[in-house]
């Protein structure tokens, strides 16, 4: 059995035990994860989010001893990587706005029938246009989708990565593809099936 | 316990871990449930498929998303840099966690000047060549490092709201705790500098051959690591230039004997090979005060009026033969002038001729008649 082979649980144990192999391991296989979740939240600073994953690394590596066996090591590194983000940025006072728990609903204008149908005129393919849809949804909303459809964890890691109960992480789900079935229409749909 | 799929309509089913996980990975047991369940509820494909399309659109509109890459090169340099945290932290050596203070900083800047600010806390250990490399590893502390990459003027503020104006190409760092015992910046390359005047705290700018020592004043330093000379340029105030080698420890105590002053509109040229300091005036001085009473109005006025209104407006000295001159007289209009035009009109119109040495103006001349 190699190294690559072993279960999470396992591999988390040999790390916990000290050995760098399995602390390597777990680096290469979710820094890459890590590293893009971290941009969605703070898109500006690829410098300030390889520093918050350094910490997230380092911090793991000292407590190593201390620490439960997580069910998803993703879910615990993500977890672990956004509230180091938040921490520091919350010293900020208010400049952090786009990443406290603010939520945007209000602050979001819902595009009109023109936009919408000027958006799909204008969009060279339907992801395009569908990219254009999510990228105006509020923040919360596209991070939730981006946990649970890109991600793939479940609704109860989701809702623990922000903080909310697992009905409303399912809410923020539902209004987020609510609107968009909404908006791309029923035929539209068919049309991306047979896109794809 | 399963959900009663049955009664499924396409927005339960996207809200299903189970099937999400299905749309995401097939595995063959989940497959098998699936293709089970389809055959015992065939009215309910429909749905079915579209909550699949649904999944699909969204997957494909976070492409933008999931294609955020980080590149293989700065994993392994982000790997290395975590485990030399760790070999420090297991030795013991560094008694400070790492990354508490300095963040804290890196996040204001990020998010009011979205400006590239890079740790250099890496570069420490590793090559250090050149003399701002050399002169940051000398601080022995971590530092914020501000790199123009772009190709304009960048403008930001220092900690103690000193405004910097960071030209294309050009690198400044300092301490995270800038302004606690002085406020020591590094530069390579050239940068302004509009420096809140504050006696207690002297602001210092270290470049690879001499440094420039300022109470309060608006100047400029270009020095590039590469560049042959360094020059100090002064707007307004006083500053004064010494040789890196005559900085003592007591830099911030005391001004070194051995240090040019340079005061408005002067600037000075320190060339590394011949390692001498050449002071004179900036090329285009500028007046000190912007609402300058002077109206260089004139109207048949002694020049050495003319002058001594010149001298003020500009900090400048004028040396001329005041026995010689004093039947000159000028009647003009300079009001929109530069100092060098200013003067080629005088000259001229008095028959005079002017020469700029080091940082003051010699005029000389036959002198008038008397009219």
């Amino acid at each position: 059995m190699t190294r690559e082979d072993i279960n999470e649980q396992d591999l988390w144990r040999f790390f916990q035990e000290g050995d760098e192999e399995a602390y390597t391991l777990i680096y290469s296989k979710f820094v890459k994860t890590m590293f893009r979740y971290g941009m969605s939240l703070v898109p500006v600073s690829e410098a300030f989010v390889l520093d918050c994953i350094h910490d997230v690394f380092t911090e793991i590596w000292i407590k190593r001893e201390k620490l439960t066996v997580p069910d998803s090591i993703k879910h615990y590194l993500l977890k672990s990587l956004k509230i180091r983000i938040l921490h520091l940025l919350k010293r900020k006072e208010r400049l952090s706005t786009p990443l406290t728990e603010v939520d945007y609903e209000d602050l979001w204008q819902e595009p009109s029938a023109e936009d919408i149908f000027a958006e799909k005129e204008w969009a060279e393919s339907r992801e395009i246009v569908v990219k254009r849809l999510i990228d105006k949804l509020p923040h919360r909303q596209q991070e939730a989708l981006r946990l649970r459809y890109i991600e793939n964890m479940d609704f109860e890691q989701v809702a623990e990565i922000m903080e909310v109960n697992r009905q409303s992480a399912q809410n923020l789900v539902f209004r987020a593809i609510e609107k968009l079935r909404h908006q791309l229409g029923f035929l539209q749909l068919l049309l991306f099936y047979y896109f794809f | 316990m399963k959900p009663d799929y049955s009664s499924f309509k396409p927005l339960d089913f996207v809200l299903d871990d189970a099937f999400i996980r299905y749309a995401l990975v097939r595995d063959s047991s989940s497959e098998a449930f699936w293709s089970d369940w389809l055959s015992e509820n065939p009215d309910k494909r429909a749905d079915f498929e579209e909550a699949l399309v649904l999944i699909e659109a969204v997957r494909a509109g976070l492409t933008d998303y999931s294609r955020i890459h980080l590149s293989e090169e700065k994993e392994q340099q982000l790997l290395k840099r975590i485990r030399a945290t760790n070999a420090e932290a297991a030795e013991k050596i560094k008694p400070l966690h790492p990354g508490i203070r300095w963040w804290k900083i890196a996040a204001v800047f990020m998010l009011i000047s979205s400006m590239a600010v890079w740790f250099l806390k890496e570069n420490f250990s590793s090559d250090s060549t050149g003399s701002y490399q050399a002169q940051i590893k000398s601080l022995n502390s971590p530092v914020i490092e501000h790199s123009n990459t772009s190709g304009n003027i960048q403008h930001f503020r220092l900690p103690d709201s000193t405004m910097v104006m960071l030209h294309p190409g050009s690198r400044l760092s300092y301490v995270v705790n800038f302004g606690e015992h002085d406020r020591k910046v590094i530069l390579s390359g050239k940068a302004g500098f509009d420096v809140i005047r504050n006696p207690d705290l002297p602001f210092l700018v270290l470049t690879n051959a001499i440094t420039t020592k300022v109470l309060g004043t608006v100047f400029e330093v270009d020095a590039f690591d590469e560049g042959q000379v360094v020059r100090v340029k002064v707007k307004s105030g006083k500053v004064s230039v010494f040789k890196n080698k005559d900085v003592s420890e007591e830099i911030t105590e005391t001004m070194p004997a051995k240090g040019v002053l340079l005061t408005s509109n002067q600037e000075v040229v320190y060339t590394r090979t011949s390692d001498k300091f050449d002071k004179k005036l900036v090329s285009s001085p500028e007046m000190i005060l912007r609402e300058s009473p002077a109206t260089f109005q004139y109207e048949e006025s002694p020049v050495a009026e003319v002058f001594a209104e010149i001298e003020n407006a500009y900090g400048v000295n004028i040396i001329y033969d005041a026995e010689t001159l004093k039947d000159c007289q000028l009647t003009s209009s300079l009001a929109d002038e530069g100092l060098t035009e200013k003067l080629d009109i005088i000259c001229k119109s008095i028959g005079l001729q002017y020469e700029i040495i080091e940082t003051s103006i010699v005029i000389t001349g036959k002198g008038c008649n008397k009219q």
